[in-house]
C-alpha cells in the first residue's frame, strides 16, 4: 500500500524517503514523545567516535534569521557506550539504522565501523567528513578530494555494509569531493552539511557561539544546499541523500527532483516535532494529486 | 511530554515588555510539576521565521482548570511574536520539559532568590509547597521589574524587594539583601532563578554558608527535547542539557566560568 514512498539507497530498501538528518535525533529515544523511529525510511544516528567526545563549550546553538548556528562539536559518548546503550534501544523497531561515523584519523573511522559490523542492528554508516566544528578531524577529510577519497577507500576496505560519506558545502567545488568519494567506493553520498557560519553580541563585543564559529542550518541554507543537489546529481552515478533547510513536503520534493534519492530532516525537526510526520503526508498527498506511481519517478526529473 | 493547540484565555500586560498568558491545555497541565517549562511555537502557521520554539518557564499549574500560567519578558524576536498573541488565539506547544524541582523532605527556612524575569519558577515552586517556610528575595533593575507580588501575598509567603536604582525596597544586589536577613535569621536551604551573574554570587553565598540547595537555569535551545545537545551548560561532572537533565540543578553542580 506505501510502495509510493518505498526508495532503494545504497542496497537498502526503503519504506519512505525520509531520514533524520545526523545529529539533529540524538539516538532516536528524545523523540518518542512525538513519534518513534519507524516513521522515517532509516534512521541517521548521532556522530559515532572511538572514544568519547566532550564536544564544545557552550553557547552552542544561536537562532539567525530563517536558520541557526550551532557548535555542538560531535559531542558523543563513544562507541563502547554506544553499543550499550543506544544499538539495544534501536534493536526493536524495524526500520534500518545507519550509524554516523565521525573521528580525527583515517584509523579512527575505521575502528568504529570495525567495531560495529559485527551488529546485525547496523545497516550501514554515514561517514562525517564534514562537520565544520571540530578542528583536528571531519572536516579536514571533507574538503580535498584526495583525503576525501583516502578515508572513504580506507572504511570501503573495512565493510561491505552500505556505506554513506556526507559532504562539506564549505568547499569551492563540491562535485570534486562528490566524484572522489564515489572513486572511493561509497555507496552513496549525503549533502549538504552545514554552512560555516558566525554571530557576534554586540553588547559583549564578543563571538555568541562557544566556538566563535559554528554551522549555518535551517531554511536560509536550503537554495545553497539544492544547488548542490543538483550539481553533485549530474556529476556521479551513485544515489544521493539531500538535505539542507527541509522543513515541508514541497522542500523535500525539490529536492528529490533536483536528484535526491531519499532525504533528510534536521533544523526543521526543531521548528516543529511533528514535522517528519507532515513532510511524508504532505508527499502522499501531492503523489496522489498528481497521480504519481511511485516518488522514485521524480528523482531528478528536473534535469530532464 | 505533549504537543498541543492551547487556547489562550487570559492576556495581561504586567507593564512595559512584561506578559501574562494562561493557556487552557489539560494533557500539559496534567504532567506539569514546578520547575518544568513549555517550548511556545513562535512563527505563524504555514511561517518559518522565527524558526525555533521558545522555552518559557511555568507560572502556575492549575489541574483543576486544565491551565498552565506563564509570566515572560520580551526579549527578542520571539518572544516579541508571542506577545503579539491574542486572547481566544490558540497556540502550537510542547513539554512539559525538563526534570523541575524536587525538594528534600527536610527544608527548614528556605531563601527562594529571584533575579528580573526568574521569578515565576519560584512561584510555582511555592505555590505547589504551601507548608514549607519560604521566603522571597526579589530582585530587579527597578520597581517595574517586579512582578505580580500581590500574588505572593496572596501565598503568604513573604518578600524582600531589591532594586538596582532603588526605586523599591532595598537599594542594591538581593544576594546581598539575602546575606543581611541571614546574618540575622539563618536560612537552611537555597533556591534561585535569574540572571548568571547573580547565580554565581548565589553559589557562591551557598559555599560560604554551606547551605544546600538548587539553582534553575536558562539557555539558547533548539530541539527542546534532549536530542541536540544545543543547550548544554558546564557542571561539575560535565557537560549537561539544560533542557532535560535540568533546568534545576544542585546549587554546588553548576560551574560558571570566569
Amino acid at each position: 500500500m506505501n510502495e509510493s514512498m518505498q526508495v532503494e539507497i545504497a542496497g537498502l530498501t526503503l519504506k519512505n524517503p525520509l531520514l533524520p538528518a545526523s545529529g539533529t535525533y540524538g539516538y532516536g529515544r528524545e523523540y518518542l514523545p512525538f513519534f518513534t523511529p519507524d516513521l522515517f525510511g532509516a534512521v541517521v544516528t548521532k556522530g559515532v567516535s572511538v572514544t568519547p567526545w566532550v564536544g564544545n563549550p557552550p553557547p552552542r546553538v544561536y537562532e539567525t534569521p530563517s536558520g541557526m548556528l550551532n557548535a555542538i562539536g560531535l559531542q558523543n559518548p563513544g562507541v563502547e557506550r554506544f553499543i550499550a546503550e543506544a544499538l539495544p534501544f534501536l534493536e526493536p523497531y524495524r526500520t534500518p539504522v545507519i550509524v554516523n561515523v565521525v573521528g580525527k584519523t583515517i584509523e579512527d573511522y575505521v575502528a568504529v565501523v570495525e567495531r560495529l559490523n559485527d551488529f546485525p542492528v547496523v545497516s550501514g554508516y554515514e561517514l562525517n567528513i564534514s562537520c565544520p566544528n571540530v578542528k583536528e578531524g571531519g572536516i579536514a577529510f571533507g574538503t580535498q578530494p584526495d583525503c576525501a577519497f583516502q578515508v572513504t577507500a580506507a572504511v570501503r576496505k573495512a565493510t561491505r555494509k552500505p556505506l554513506i560519506v556526507k559532504l562539506s558545502p564549505n568547499v569551492t567545488d563540491i562535485t570534486a569531493i562528490a566524484k572522489a568519494v564515489e572513486e572511493g567506493g561509497a555507496d552513496a553520498v549525503s549533502l549538504i552539511n552545514t554552512l560555516l557560519g558566525m554571530a557576534i553580541d554586540i553588547r559583549s563585543r564578543k563571538p555568541v557561539l562557544g566556538n566563535v564559529v559554528g554551522g549555518l542550518s535551517g531554511p536560509a541554507v536550503k537554495p545553497v544546499a539544492l544547488r548542490m543537489v543538483y550539481q553533485v546529481y549530474k556529476a556521479i552515478s551513485i544515489p544521493i541523500i539531500g538535505m539542507g533547510g527541509i522543513c515541508s513536503a514541497a522542500d523535500a520534493l525539490e529536492f528529490i527532483m533536483a536528484g535526491a534519492t531519499a532525504v533528510a530532516i534536521g533544523t526543521g525537526m526543531f521548528h516543529d516535532p511533528m514535522q517528519p510526520q507532515k513532510i511524508l503526508d504532505g508527499i502522499r498527498e501531492f503523489l496522489k494529486d498528481e497521480n504519481i506511481g511511485s516518488i522514485a519517478e521524480l528523482k531528478g526529473i528536473a534535469h530532464d | 511530554m505533549r504537543q498541543t493547540e492551547a487556547l489562550i484565555v487570559e492576556r495581561t500586560v504586567l507593564g512595559p515588555g512584561y506578559y501574562y498568558y494562561r493557556l487552557l491545555c489539560p494533557e500539559i497541565a496534567e504532567l506539569a510539576k514546578p520547575g518544568q517549562f513549555i517550548e511556545i511555537k513562535v512563527s505563524s502557521e504555514g511561517t518559518l521565521d522565527p524558526l525555533l520554539s521558545r522555552p518559557i518557564s511555568i507560572y502556575r499549574i492549575d489541574r483543576k482548570e486544565g491551565s498552565l500560567a506563564v509570566i515572560f519578558k520580551t526579549v527578542g524576536r520571539g518572544t516579541r511574536r508571542i506577545a503579539e498573541l491574542k486572547m481566544g488565539n490558540q497556540v502550537s506547544i510542547f513539554g512539559p520539559v525538563g526534570n523541575g524541582f524536587t525538594l528534600p523532605e527536610e527544608t527548614g527556612r528556605i531563601a527562594l532568590i529571584a533575579g528580573g524575569i526568574g521569578m515565576p519558577p519560584l512561584f510555582s515552586l511555592a505555590e505547589h509547597y504551601p507548608e514549607r517556610d519560604f521566603t522571597l528575595f526579589y530582585g530587579g533593575r527597578s520597581a517595574g521589574d517586579l512582578l505580580g507580588l500581590e500574588a505572593w501575598e496572596k501565598l503568604g509567603v513573604p518578600y524582600r524587594l531589591a532594586t538596582d536604582d532603588g526605586s523599591a525596597g532595598f537599594h542594591g544586589l538581593v544576594t546581598a539583601l539575602f546575606e543581611k536577613e541571614y546574618e540575622a535569621r539563618p536560612f537552611d536551604y537555597m533556591i534561585a532563578c535569574g540572571p548568571k551573574p547573580m547565580l554565581r554570587a548565589v553559589q557562591q553565598l551557598a559555599a560560604k554558608y554551606r547551605l544546600p540547595g538548587a539553582l534553575s537555569l536558562e539557555a539558547y535551545m533548539a530541539c527542546g527535547v534532549g536530542a541536540c545537545l544545543g543547550c548544554t551548560c558546564v557542571t561539575t561532572k560535565g557537560y549537561k542539557r539544560v533542557c532535560v537533565d535540568g533546568p534545576v540543578f544542585d546549587i554546588s553542580e553548576v560551574a560558571f566560568d570566569e
